[in-house]
């Protein structure tokens, strides 16, 4: 009998050592595969977010009355739109902070298992490697460009940029770097990525970065550099490759949206976190308006006006969504962008004519064609000389790329040039004026942030 | 002289003898049989017996034995034949049980170096609870179920705490023992009518034995079982408990009257402006009105005339009439039992029904069990099978109503149901056209959605069997095997009828060329889940016990055991469901596909419809060894090691382990011959130290991430990361001590024990908030130390005894407990306010109660605080400084003394009892307190909104903030948080009363041995509060009183 009962005994214990590799829950992975890596860049609730604050901040938008203002739910909102020197008001876990390093930590979680499991090896895990180091600097970019200053080659050495996480261990805190620091880890970052990523752009899945998406950010990243040397060469190198564009009269005008995530432009998916700030962005609400001044410079004739807005009870032109089928406003790369950039640093360069036919080439596509008045079907744009082609090109830009969250970088960098934009609003019988190059257009580091991490907070 | 010992021992003589029950003749399993000179002590086995080993002469023999009257016996050896001892059950006294339970083994207290509550079946039955863990609340020391704690920023609340807190993150739960095997069963599905008795577990010595499991005590509950050379012997019993509805107006709410002078004021503010625009969205009725006169659709009269109309109604006058009733529980309980010399056995049948006080809800539990064991070979093996079948049934209202506004009206004067709006439903106006009747009705009427539509049934099966077999004298090996397995099924029920499902379908309903089409199949929606439990426990043990030679005992166990138990789910929805064919449409909807919204056709959402899966799995392979080795009966040492090995994930072989030991020593003084005491004739002493530990198997020390099943936009399966890396990530340990004194005076008049034990739990896992550009929000890892301290304190006293018998049970516990080391610091003030348990502060325990120095409302309403010392208005910066001595620090939310008196008077047949309970020197925080914000929920935060600040002069005689407009939460964070609505939580309750009859047997006929009638009453109410706010600090301000419940049963013995 004891022999049978230790006997028994032993056949459960061997059997059950091998139970403790078991997994507590089956739904548990410690990922090793490319595979398991790409799944983790395909959460898009995570990967395929950018912060809400340079859309507040901007004038693409107003918000019409007193009343509206105070029943603006979220109080940063409210404090981004008068532009206070403290936007939080002691809120913790700003999730324009803590989306972009949340991407961040994703990246190099992979990076770090990409290396040590040696998954560069293979077709799959370079262009996971590849995606990771690419969503790596497409956060890095959409933080400097909310918590720095607008990149100046003569104080990027010593302008404070954003603290360069590159490692996934949790504790490794890291301090602010300069913002010279961070434009050159986005460029490094974006030209390994550029080495492992496929060519061209994978149409239906457009949440996955390509070579095309590589150029195209680097040239957005340049122009908020004024490198438009290099803007101009990436735009380029881009199109080269795609350069597709949709013409607007061949999609359907819906109440709700003429887009899709497929949608032929895009190069690579992105949009604004708006959860807390939905009141500003979308129709939802309806607490706000697209500016005035902006919506009157879009033509009768310009399909834009109806494929963008709605307009409210009140007359009020809202937004529509756009290239989503969600209420997020799209923030990601597209072709028609390229087109802008390309136009930009053309006029730049004095090139008038060359600057005036790309941007024409992108416009006809927005036009009615079979418009009668007062143009018939469009007619091409025309500068006289560098100064009014540039004027025209960045007008246009504004229309064109309204509410993808570019309005912000493009206002400091213009500043920075002495474009002297002052920006104001009005809430009741209070004014609000942001000056150029004011301080205040560097947003504040989140309170937690700098308390846990002691880096250095923003003057504002 | 060794010679003559040596003779000495050889002349012994064996006495043999057995204690029953004086009336029952059931044998006492545990009795202490104690001889004075020389002394010697020794308890009887299972079936009463024993045996003694006594050289020639005369003495005198104690017999002891719980909920008996103590028998002295003179008897001189050699005594010819079997000494039965019969003892008289006494009914009223209190007593300590003489044998513990680990559930690895049974032990007599008096051979405890541990420290031990005991619960016997009479106590444990002056509750009449269903659930077996209710009743032990405020009669078993060391004990406090937690009541009133915090609940915000994910507070780690254990319904039940065992001398304070063991740990921050990780399960903070006791673990349940249920016959010698962990308990990974529902709690509520144990009948406590088949318990017998409980023991509680409190230190090291007692508790290392279940290892890493041990950390917050263990509860040993032990069935009942049959006795052989019983009888059958019948029990049955019968309860009925009954409670009136509830008091809807225990809890404050506001005005009708004000609540639409608040609406009204906000309309004029246009804060409705937003929802106004859109016309779908719900606005109050009140709002409706004032739009329409803002409008000029309805004159002023009209308009002032149906204002004053919704002014006077009253919700929860109709909420008391259709939604409430009194509740009614009725509990009944078989049981059989006896036994021979082949065999025991044990039968039961319970059955339980509760109809609750909300219409929706009802309780209904059968239990069935058979034990049944057999002697194969005499004195040799016994083997045993128990079978256990369970089933509760629980019915309730998955989308319960919650009135929008104070002034709800759901019922018209006739009692005919009328639609109203809430945050779930469309407004009025909207509903009222849109569809032009092609949809199907959009109206919420919360009278005809009353009634239950979620049924959640539990099916268990238990299965034990397994042997002991004497190896040799003095070694036994047993061996269990236990199979449980659980199904849990949640049927939640949204007929095509019911609002749930008429507003998704809608919902999902377009329109095109005026014809209306589902892309939600018509007919109901079934939510079913499904979970499935089953775990297998199996265990080898050696059982050695020996007396070696005149002067040592030793008694060890060691065994090994081993625990795979898996948990498996399914959950899924089923759209145009079929109740008679079973049938549903899933198949008909396209799950990856955006369906836009009726109202909204650029909001869209998915409809999922394929089912989801998840597993658990839990493997535990322990090893233990216990032993205590006594000296002379008076020197006691004890010590335990054991080692866990768990299937920890994420984490190397050598760390899934982890040893865990205790040591204990125990002096009985009174054997001392030196120790010659008449009036305190017992006393011991005992000294413990040991380790317990915990873990908490979500945590990995790899990278881990949770695979997804569902694509994303682009069709893509997608993960998310669980558990950054952590690769120091290890057990949590908690070290105790405990020093013990157990003592009983003269005639048994008062004896207890008192107790001193100090916890330091090291490595625990702390969830401390990390700077976000580690991208992540908090970091969960071993980062904090706590300590804890407590005394427990037992007295029983038989004041009175003679024909009218008071006895009196008093319980005093203290327990106090400090966060010693944590490693990540806090953010700020307000953080340190709200959710200090979140991240404690050094130097405070882990409940610590914090506040906002308050400095009295300013000339305007406005609510002050001090900043940097001086009175100040800058919310933010008083929210965000980190500072803690800019805070007032209170004390802790969970009591540091509690305890009970339980005061018994018993005169001839009737007894009266009534247990008094005090918990002091601990707060609690006023919430719904008006802070100056208005909130959109009705039930919200409006607690004195009469009181606020209306006009100047005002701040003189009130602190309640004025309103203000846009609603500033800097503000709201402030005043909530102010030491204004912190108050004392000190209290002294009456518990319960009870009142039992026992008629004389003379009455009776030969077949009935025993009847009892009783009649117990709770929630009787609080005799002493120290808080002004007559708030009960155990249900808090956001709970309802809860009402007198009585109850009345009978039990009949045959």
């Amino acid at each position: 009998m004891k022999k049978i009962a230790i006997a028994i005994t032993l056949i459960f214990l061997f059997g059950c050592n091998k139970k403790l590799d078991l997994k507590p829950l089956s739904s548990l992975v410690v990922p090793t595969t490319a595979k398991e890596l790409e799944n983790l860049l395909d959460n898009t609730a995570v990967m395929m977010i950018t912060p809400g604050l340079a859309h507040l901040s901007a004038d693409e938008y107003e918000i019409p009355t007193l009343a509206n203002f105070q029943a603006l739910a979220n109080a940063t909102t409210r404090a981004a739109y008068t532009w206070n020197t403290d936007v939080f008001e002691g809120q913790g876990q700003v999730p324009d902070w803590t989306v972009p390093y949340a991407q961040i930590f994703y990246c190099n979680n992979v990076l770090e298992t990409v290396d040590k499991n040696k998954l560069d090896e293979q077709v799959v895990g370079r262009h996971v490697k590849g995606w990771a180091l690419f969503a790596r600097a497409y956060a890095f970019y959409n933080l400097v460009g909310l918590f720095a200053k607008a990149y100046d080659a003569s104080t990027a050495q010593t302008d404070l940029g954003i603290p360069l996480k590159l490692t996934a261990g949790i504790t490794e805190l890291v301090p602010r770097s300069t913002v010279e620091e961070t434009y050159q880890q986005i460029i490094k970052d974006l030209a390994l990525a550029k080495e492992l990523l496929p060519v061209n752009i994978i149409a239906d899945k457009r949440n996955r970065p390509s070579q095309v998406a590589v150029f195209a950010l680097l040239a957005r990243v340049y122009l908020s550099m004024r490198n438009y040397e290099m803007a101009e060469l990436n735009a380029d190198k881009a199109m080269a490759i795609y350069a597709k564009l949709t013409n607007y009269k061949t999609l359907t005008v819906s109440n709700i949206s003429s887009f899709t995530y497929s949608s032929e432009e895009t190069i690579y998916f992105s949009h604004n976190f708006n959860v807390p700030y939905s009141q500003t962005t979308y129709s939802k609400g309806g607490l706000y308006r697209v500016s005035p001044a902006l919506i009157n410079a879009y033509q009768a004739t310009d399909l834009r006006k109806q494929i963008y807005f709605n307009q409210d009870a009140a007359g009020n032109y809202i937004w529509k969504a756009l290239n989503s089928l969600h209420a997020y406003p799209f923030t990601g790369l597209a072709t028609d962008e390229l087109y802008l950039i390309k136009a930009e640093c053309l006029a730049r360069r004095n090139e008038v004519n060359a600057a005036m036919d790309k941007l024409n080439e992108l416009l006809v596509s927005r036009y009615n064609p079979d418009a009668v008045n007062p143009r018939h079907p469009y007619q091409p744009l025309k500068a006289g000389n560098p100064n009014e082609a540039l004027a025209i090109v960045l007008a246009e830009r504004q229309k064109e790329l309204i509410w993808r969250g570019l309005r912000w970088s493009d206002l400091k960098r213009l500043n920075l040039e002495g474009k002297n934009i002052t920006l104001s609003r009005t809430v009741g019988n209070q004014l609000y004026t942001l000056a150029p190059n004011s301080a205040r257009y560097v947003l504040p580091i989140p309170d937690d942030e700098v308390i846990l991490s002691g880096i250095v907070q923003n003057v504002r | 002289m060794l010679l003559a010992f040596c003779l000495n021992v050889g002349a012994q003589e064996k006495l043999k003898g057995r204690v029953v029950d004086a009336q029952t003749q059931e044998p006492l399993a545990g009795a202490t049989i104690k001889v004075l000179q020389p002394a010697q002590t020794i308890s009887t086995n299972n079936e009463g017996y024993f045996e003694l080993g006594l050289a020639r002469g005369e003495y005198q023999l104690q017999v002891q034995y719980l909920g008996y009257e103590p028998k002295e016996q003179n008897l001189a050896i050699p005594f010819a034949g079997n000494l039965l001892i019969s003892l008289q059950a006494n009914e009223n006294t209190l007593q300590e049980v003489n044998i513990v339970s680990t559930g690895y083994q049974t032990l007599p207290k008096e051979r405890a170096t541990g420290s031990f509550t005991q619960i016997d079946k009479q106590l444990l039955n002056r509750n009449v609870g269903i659930n077996i863990l209710d009743r032990l609340e405020g009669i078993a020391s060391g004990l406090l179920l937690n009541r009133g704690l915090p609940t915000q920023g994910g507070a780690n609340n254990a319904k039940i705490a065992i001398r304070g807190r063991s740990t921050l993150f990780a399960n903070a739960e006791p673990l349940i023992v249920l016959d010698g095997f962990p308990y990974d069963g529902t709690i509520d599905q144990i009948n406590p009518a088949d318990i017998e008795s409980i023991t509680i577990l409190k230190d090291a010595a007692a508790a290392s034995i279940w290892g890493t499991r041990a950390a917050n005590g263990v509860i040993v509950l032990t069935s009942k079982q049959g006795n052989s050379q019983q009888k059958l012997s019948i029990e049955a019993s019968a309860t009925m408990s009954y409670a009136p509805k509830p008091d809807l107006y225990s809890r404050s709410q506001i005005s009708a009257a004000d609540y639409i002078e608040l609406e009204q004021f906000l309309f004029a503010k246009g804060y409705y402006n937003s929802a106004l625009n859109r016309t779908y969205q719900t606005v109050s009725p009140a709002v409706e009105i004032f739009n329409l006169r803002k409008s000029g659709q309805i004159n002023a009269a009209d308009s002032a005339a149906q204002i004053n109309a919704l002014k006077g109604y009253d919700v929860r006058r109709a909420l008391e009439a259709y939604a409430y009733r009194p509740s009614f529980n009725q509990q009944y309980h078989l049981n059989l039992r006896g036994g021979n010399a082949i065999n025991r056995y044990y039968l039961s049948v319970g059955y339980d029904q509760n109809t609750e006080s909300l219409v929706a809800n009802g309780y209904k539990r059968l239990v069935l069990n058979t034990k049944n064991s057999f002697t194969v070979i005499k004195d040799r093996l016994t083997v045993y099978a128990n079978i256990n079948f369970n089933n509760g049934k629980t019915k309730s209202n998955a989308t319960p109503y919650t009135p929008n506004t104070p002034y709800d009206r759901f019922v018209d004067e006739n009692g005919h149901a009328l639609s109203v709006v809430t945050s779930s439903t469309l407004r009025e106006k909207y509903t009222d056209t849109v569809g032009k009747g092609k949809l199907l009705d959009w109206k919420y009427r919360p009278k005809e959605e009353m009634g239950s539509n979620t049924l959640a049934d539990r099916i268990q099966y238990k299965l034990d069997f397994g042997l002991d077999l004497k190896l040799i004298k003095g070694l036994n090996l047993s061996a269990n095997y236990q199979y449980l397995k659980e199904v849990w099924d949640v049927e939640r029920d949204n007929n095509v009828n019911s609002f749930y499902t008429r507003n998704l379908i809608n919902r999902y309903a377009y329109s095109k060329n005026n014809v209306i089409y589902n892309n939600l199949p018509y007919g109901g929606i079934l939510d079913q889940s499904n979970s499935n439990l089953a775990s297998n426990m199996v265990r080898t043990q050696l059982n050695f016990n020996k007396e070696l030679g005149k002067y040592h005992t030793l008694s060890a166990i060691a065994g090994i055991e081993l625990i795979d138990s898996r948990n498996s789910s399914k959950e899924q929805t089923l759209y145009g469901y079929n109740y008679e064919m079973g049938t549903n449409s899933n198949n008909l909807i396209n799950p990856t596909a955006l369906f836009p919204f009726y109202y909204e056709p650029g909001s869209m959402q998915q409809i999922p419809t394929a089912p989801s899966f998840s597993n658990r799995i839990n493997i535990t392979n322990s090893y233990y060894l216990n032993f205590a080795y006594t000296f002379n009966s008076k020197y006691i040492f004890s010590g335990s090691a054991r080692k866990d090995e768990s299937n920890l994930f994420g984490v190397k072989s050598n760390q899934k382990g982890v040893p865990l030991w205790s040591t204990g020593f125990a002096w009985l003084i009174d054997q001392e011959s030196f120790y010659n005491s008449d009036w305190l004739p017992a006393l011991k002493m005992r000294a413990t130290f040991g380790y317990n530990g915990n873990l908490d198997k979500s945590l990995s020390g790899d990278l881990t991430i949770r695979q997804g099943t569902l694509g994303n936009e682009w069709g893509s399966i997608f993960s998310t990361i669980l558990n950054p890396p952590n690769p120091n990530l290890g057990w949590e340990k908690v070290k105790t001590y405990n020093l013990g004194i157990d003592y009983r005076f003269k005639n048994n008049r008062i004896s207890g024990s008192i107790d001193l034990y100090q916890k330091d739990a090291t490595d625990l896992i702390g969830n401390s908030p990390i700077a976000m550009q580690s991208g992540v929000v908090q970091f969960k890892g071993n980062s904090a130390n706590l300590q804890t301290n407590g005394i427990d304190v037992v007295v029983n006293a038989a004041n009175l005894i003679g024909s009218l018998k008071w006895n009196t049970s008093f319980i005093y516990n203290y327990s106090t407990d400090k966060v010693t080391s944590y490693k990540i610091k806090q953010t700020s003030n307000a953080n340190i306010v709200n959710t200090n348990f979140n991240n404690p502060l050094e130097g405070y325990p882990y409940y610590a109660i914090f506040s906002f120095p308050y400095a009295g409302l300013d000339a305007v309403g406005a609510p002050q605080g001090m900043y940097k010392n001086e009175t100040s208005k800058s919310y933010s910066a008083i929210l965000n400084i980190l500072d803690p001595s800019q805070l007032k620090y209170h004390g802790t939310a969970s009591p540091k003394h509690f305890g009970s008196l339980i005061n018994t008077f018993s005169f001839k047949q009737l007894e009266l009892s009534f247990n008094l309970s005090y918990k002091l020197n601990y707060y609690f925080r006023e919430t719904r307190v008006f802070n100056g914000s208005f909130s959109d929920s009705a039930t919200g935060n409006y607690t004195y909104y009469e009181q606020r600040w209306q006009k100047p002069g005002d701040e003189l005689h009130t602190q309640i903030p004025a309103l203000v407009y846009p609603a500033n939460s800097s503000m709201g964070n402030f005043f909530r948080n102010t030491n204004i609505l912190v108050h004392p939580g000190d209290h002294i309750r009456l518990q319960d009363i009870r009142l039992a009859y026992q008629p004389s047997e003379q009455i009776f006929s030969n077949t009935v041995k025993r009847l009892s009638l009783f009649c117990y009453a709770k929630n009787l109410g609080i005799l002493w509060r120290k808080n002004t706010v007559q708030i009960d600090p155990d249900l808090g301000s956001s709970a309802l009183a809860t009402p007198l419940n009585v109850s009345f049963g009978i039990n009949l013995t045959l």
